[in-house]
């Protein structure tokens, strides 16, 4: 993979752990707040399929991902070209499985870094690419933060993939991006909202529970990579992960 | 093929053209914005670092941009607009913009102008701080039937970061 050009650098009236913490594997916001992109045609629906995977109780990182079905080789949607291209012999069977079967990904390495890799559109018309986008929320204070957005490509695809998909990741994850302009608007209300009279009054907490007993959904028993694995993507351990590991650090300071 | 000869008429009228396309952008009327651009505008603002006083390569980037766009993409944006789903634009940001220093050159094709201007942007949201915007934009305007519209636009912000949280309007 490549980088395209200088990253995006925007500021954000937000804590960094907001990113972070959506980045986790928030895989539940997008059915409301994106709702606008599958109404235009921009995604299709957005649905929890029987292959998705929540990686949780990793060190404080935490992954979530879609897959296709075991026998389908997708690669993230990217050009046979690109694909044909991949080092297969450097991977571990379970490793390249996963590999073959990823539509998108979405995580954070502990404590601010993120990524996203996934297909988007710029124009309802015409066909999605892949993009991967890497993030850092850089604190500048308690209430805002750089946030540095590198788009890449593969490095062997054609120069008109490169630029095409380019203008996918911009127009989806970027300071102007159709999916990012809802994130960040949230990111930044969630202080405004908790720091009201009316939150404290009331003691309004948010509610992390999903998919803790006896809702949990079951571990995925011979998952080959670190962390604990869970077939749904409908829940919060993710979220619980990052903030459970990011707790930890604090109170051990 | 002959440039277009410039004239004191036309060049009101090419700042005409762009007042109006400000209000439009102000007023939030963006189908009517959209009609003011051809079926094949090319939209980008790229992205600047700070450079050296004599540096050899532009500060502005050929390859990373804020916004790149053709036609199709900006009609998704506004369509996106359009939905009750759109957060980032409801309530919507609040703009104020003044174009100016408006400079007209001929092009070699016969039906289109170089215009260049500057803007300054109010920008506020909520009952949050405002934040100003500063560029320059380079335009290529097609006439057609005593009509302008715009065919390109390279917006050269003053902004290495932008000071926001989103860019959700047009520039």
């Amino acid at each position: 993979m490549e980088v395209v050009g200088e990253p995006h650098r925007s500021i954000l009236p937000c804590n960094w752990k907001a990113g972070a913490e959506n980045f986790s594997g928030d895989s539940y916001h997008t059915q409301f707040l994106h709702k606008s992109l599958t109404e235009i045609g921009l995604t299709g629906t957005f649905v929890s399929g029987a292959n998705d995977v929540h990686i949780t109780d990793c060190s404080g990182h935490a992954t979530s991902m879609r897959r296709a079905g075991p026998n389908e080789d997708v690669f993230w949607g990217y050009p046979e070209d690109v694909q044909a291209d991949f080092r297969r012999s450097d991977l571990t069977p379970a490793q390249l499985d996963l590999a073959r079967s990823s539509l998108n990904s979405v995580g954070t390495v502990f404590p601010n870094f993120s990524w996203i890799q996934i297909k988007a559109k710029f124009d309802p018309d015409k066909p999605a690419a892949g993009i991967l986008s890497l993030r850092q929320w850089q604190p500048i204070s308690a209430h805002e933060i750089e946030m540095w957005n590198w788009l890449l490509v593969p490095k062997i695809a054609s120069p008109e993939y490169k630029k095409y998909a380019y203008r996918a990741g911009v127009a989806t994850f970027s300071p102007s991006g159709n999916s990012e302009q809802d994130d960040t608007i949230v990111w930044g209300s969630i202080p405004r909202a908790a720091d009201t009279v009316f939150a404290r009054k009331s003691a309004a907490m948010l509610n992390y529970q999903m998919g803790l007993p006896p809702a949990d959904p079951l571990p995925i028993a011979d998952w080959p990579g670190p962390g604990r694995a869970f077939s749904s993507r409908l829940e919060e351990g993710v979220q619980r992960t990052f903030l459970n590991h990011w707790l930890d650090l604090m109170e051990r300071a | 093929m002959a440039a277009i000869a410039i004239t004191s008429d036309l060049i009101t009228a090419c700042e005409q053209f762009l007042f109006h396309e400000a209000a439009t952008l102000d007023d939030a009327r963006l189908h009517d914005w959209l009609s003011l651009l051809e079926s094949d505008v090319d939209y980008r603002i790229p992205t600047r670092v700070t450079r050296e006083h004599g540096a050899l390569k532009s500060g502005f980037s050929s390859e990373s941009f804020f916004m790149i766009d053709d036609f199709g993409s900006l009609k998704a944006r506004v369509q996106r607009f359009d939905t009750d789903f759109a957060f980032a634009e409801d309530p919507p940001t609040r703009t104020r913009r003044i174009i100016g220093n408006v400079r007209v050159t001929p092009v070699a094709a016969d039906d289109e102008l170089a215009v260049k201007s500057n803007f300054i942007l109010f920008r506020t949201k909520l009952d949050q701080q405002s934040q100003l915007l500063a560029g320059e934009r380079h335009d290529i305007l097609r006439v057609t039937h005593e009509t302008f519209r715009l065919k390109s636009r390279i917006v050269l912000l003053e902004h290495t970061v932008l000071p926001m949280e989103n860019l959700a309007i047009f520039l």
